[in-house]
């Protein structure tokens, strides 16, 4: 992904070299994220994919931070709030990920054939949610969509939920109540399109009828 | 859930139904306070609105934690890809620790992978300055990239510390640097072995200015292009006040790369000259009758004072010096390559006076001139499928409705340099520039619409896709006999496509390793065509399949102009100024115990392609 697009590099793949377990007993850190991921990777991709509806890039955005927590190990004052510290992580990933976005879009490479995008089907199947509250969800502010996924689908207590947030449990609270109101109107819209759409198709099935009955 | 105390005043709404909705859903997370619940219940017997809205957030409650029973699967290898990734952070970490933070040139947040190679990179590139500072006495720079770096702003000196066996790689490179004298020396290098890409460090060899080519240029070429027998160089001149664009061909004194020992401090050139310690060609002899006065010189006709002087082409007469093969044209594209023999040079080119677009030319080493092969003024090579056979693409127009602008597409077709015969393969679908693998069986193209640049008559994508696909799908061989039958179907699904990227590209680079084994992709960006990503694939030998989980250099920054060969990655990362001209100098070099990367300091480089 470009400069303009994302910047990640990765080198890696040939093979041979040291052993991992020679650099786990050497790192403490490394040693507790190996936990952590144990216990947390799945939750963490799974609200990636529900934040960016795309299985690879979540894929890749988990690696990413995991390896942040590892870099960042220093910064987590109290074990217990490991689960809300990676979300927290997680969060900043997916956020920063948004913003770097750009026109051009790096896929992905899986050596299979495949459409430039993840198709609806692929993603209601991937994060288990319906169609029209993926649409929904995609429609409302990122910060929303987060706050609401975390509350609703991850279970974070409140106070792990402003953590995570990187804001106050007051303002977690208000982000919450907008997110619902937000998910609320673009559920409301995604009924109107849909019923807008099936009208039409009523209508272009009436014109092509033919008429019966007059002489 | 459970919040904080901080209690909700009636007074922090705008509105009565404000407060009703956020007592919802303070009552969904069961922080309702008592009172406000008795206010809540009050409002809403008075609200129809409001009720529809606490039905509709139970309701959307209830469909977003039917997701909590079945949490989607992560990939399986997703450990694996991670433990990697912290394996190298793991490693830079140390490294850095170690060198007392002294890196601090590349932002590590960028990439928590790529470090460890740059650990390698910044290793091997002390190693350089203590050898030859430290261990040879010689203390005057010399004209090698490398040689400068010891006493410049190289990364902060350190010995490496015993670890890992180095891996023997015996790579030879060629550069373009810029001089103190402000010409652009081709500089060489030999890489006899890097440290392992997944090791701290190790005592490897450092790399050694090779034997100096003893070829300065006197203006900032474009691009360079080197024949796989270093025995010429084939570079391309933008025009300027005093000189036409142009393209030239300059001999290279010959030279035994692979069997040449380190120099020894006395063998070392001291002079920014260049002259080659070895000349064994003779020195090209100023003619006195030309009209053309190319801007490449040879080293062994100037001296070290002055200026050299320009040397006239006059080919016939001269043999050993250089030659202009094109002149008043501007190169297009990224695709310029010699045939795999080295016998022919392909590269798509336009009148430098912007009068008409695209042609495909060729020239045959020893020949006095580059020869066009297309005439239709919207044709490009995009590559070579073997030694007498070169593939090009033309741009099919259909006229546009309504003043619309004409939808432009390409087919692509097979060129005889000899003939300039054309053999279309419709097969092939709606291709464009497309790189073909060495086994003839896939190639890296352009699939989707083209259109036309704004400012020149150049063609570029438009919409569609940078793709690899089958290059000899269903049907007669592509190489032999080309099927007129044009492709039918889904050409995606015939030609199993496989997207690399999609949007509205500027320019892109694909070339193949010789074996077939390794594809690196460079795509320009947007905003800047001169500078964009490389990428580096290997591919299954059995199935051609790409193992993209584990690319083995993903989107890193370089300048436009790699260089792909056996064994070794050539590239040159975007110089702080933003110019086109790279700030150093980077070589991955693999075998198959392992790889490991090298690079030069900070200076004013090019890549010979």
């Amino acid at each position: 992904m470009v400069a303009a697009l994302d910047n990640r590099i990765r080198l890696g793949g040939f093979g041979g070299g040291a052993t991992m377990s020679g650099v786990w007993e050497r790192d403490a850190a490394a040693g507790f994220v190996e936990e952590l991921f144990a216990a947390h990777h799945g939750e963490i991709y799974a609200y990636l994919i529900r934040m960016l509806r795309d299985p690879e890039l979540a894929a890749d955005l988990t690696q990413d931070a995991f390896v942040k927590a590892y870099r960042n190990y220093d910064t987590l004052e109290k074990p217990e709030n490991a689960r809300a510290w990676l979300y927290q992580i997680a969060h900043r990933v997916a956020l920063d990920h948004i913003r770097r976005q750009k026109i051009v879009r790096f896929l992905p490479w899986t050596g299979e054939s495949r459409g430039a995008v993840p198709s609806a089907e692929r993603l209601v199947m991937d994060s288990h949610l319906s169609a029209d509250m993926q649409r929904a969800l995609a429609r409302i502010p990122e910060r929303q969509r987060a706050a609401l996924l975390l509350a609703e689908l991850h279970d974070l207590t409140g106070l792990e939920l402003a953590a995570a947030l990187g804001v106050s449990h007051v303002a977690a609270r208000a982000l919450l109540t907008r997110a619902r109101e937000s998910l609320r109107q673009a559920l409301a819209a995604e009924r109107d399109a849909e019923a807008l759409a099936e009208s039409e198709a009523d209508a272009r099935a009436a014109a092509n009828r033919p008429s019966r009955g007059a002489p | 859930m459970t919040f904080g105390r901080r209690r909700r005043r009636p007074d922090d709404w705008s509105t009565s139904h404000a407060r009703a909705h956020a007592a919802l859903s303070d009552r969904l997370d069961g922080v309702l306070e008592p009172s406000e619940a008795g206010w809540l219940d009050e409002h809403l017997a008075g609200c129809v609105d409001c009720r529809r809205a606490a039905e509709a957030y139970d309701a959307q409650r209830l469909q977003l934690r039917a997701g909590r029973d079945h949490p989607p699967l992560p990939p399986r290898d997703l450990w694996a890809r991670t433990a990697a990734a912290i394996e190298h952070e793991s490693r830079f970490r140390d490294h850095r620790e170690r060198a007392g933070g002294g890196i601090g040139r590349r932002p590590l947040a960028i990439s928590s992978a790529l470090v460890a190679a740059l650990a390698v990179t910044v290793v091997v590139g002390t190693l350089i300055s203590s050898q030859l500072s430290g261990g040879g006495g010689h203390a005057t720079p010399n004209p090698s990239g490398v040689t400068t770096a010891a006493g410049s702003a190289g990364p902060t000196a350190q010995t490496a510390a015993p670890g890992a066996t180095p891996i023997v790689v015996a790579q030879h490179v060629d550069y373009v640097k810029k001089g103190l004298d402000g010409r652009y020396q081709v500089t060489s290098l030999d890489v006899r072995s890097v440290c392992p890409e997944s090791s701290d460090s190790c005592n490897t060899a450092a790399p050694t200015p090779a034997q100096e080519p003893g070829v300065q240029l006197t203006t900032k070429p474009q691009t360079v292009f080197g024949n796989r027998d270093r025995t010429q160089l084939i570079v391309v001149n933008e025009a300027d006040q005093t000189q036409p664009a142009s393209i030239s061909v300059v001999p290279l004194p010959s030279s035994t790369p692979e069997a040449s020992p380190p120099p020894s401090e006395s063998a070392a050139p001291t002079s920014s000259a260049g002259a080659s310690p070895t000349p064994s060609e003779p020195s090209a002899t100023p003619a006195e009758t030309s009209s053309a006065t190319p801007s490449i010189a040879p080293t062994e006709s100037g001296g070290s004072s002055g200026p050299p002087p320009s040397i006239p082409v006059t080919p016939s007469s001269t043999p050993g010096g250089p030659i202009e093969i094109a002149e008043n044209v501007i190169l297009v594209g990224q695709s310029a390559a010699y045939s795999p023999n080295g016998d022919w040079f392909a590269f798509t080119a336009r009148p430098a006076d912007g009068s008409a677009g695209p042609d495909i030319y060729v020239w045959k080493v020893g020949d006095s001139a580059a020869r066009a092969v297309t005439n239709d003024h919207r044709s490009s090579f995009g590559s070579w499928l073997d030694e007498g056979t070169a593939i090009g693409s033309t741009v099919v127009e259909t006229p546009g409705t309504n003043g619309q602008e004409p939808d432009r597409a390409s087919v692509s077709f097979l060129i005889d340099p000899v003939t300039s015969k054309q053999v279309p393969l419709p097969q092939t679908g709606r291709t464009w520039l497309p790189s073909v693998d060495p086994s003839g069986q896939r190639a890296v193209y352009w699939t989707g619409s083209l259109r036309l640049k704004s400012d020149a008559p150049v063609f570029l994508p438009k919409a569609g896709r940078l793709v690899i696909g089958d290059w000899n799908p269903a049907g007669p061989a592509a190489s032999d006999e080309p099927s007129s039958t044009p492709l039918s179907g889904d050409q995606a699904v015939e030609r199993h496509e496989t997207t690399i990227a999609t949007g509205q590209l500027g320019d892109w680079d694909a070339r193949w390793e010789s074996t077939g084994r390794k594809l690196a992709v460079w795509i320009a960006n947007a905003d800047d065509p001169h500078v964009g990503v490389l990428s580096l694939y290997a591919v299954d030998p059995f199935d051609g399949r790409i193992d993209l989980k584990k690319p083995l250099l993903d989107g890193t920054p370089a300048t436009a102009g790699f260089s792909i060969s056996d064994g070794k990655l050539v590239w040159a990362e975007p110089a702080a100024d933003g110019s086109g001209t790279g700030g150093r100098i980077f070589v991955l070099a693999w075998t198959d115990q392992g790889a490991g990367t090298v690079e030069t300091v900070q200076d004013q480089v090019l890549v010979i392609r």
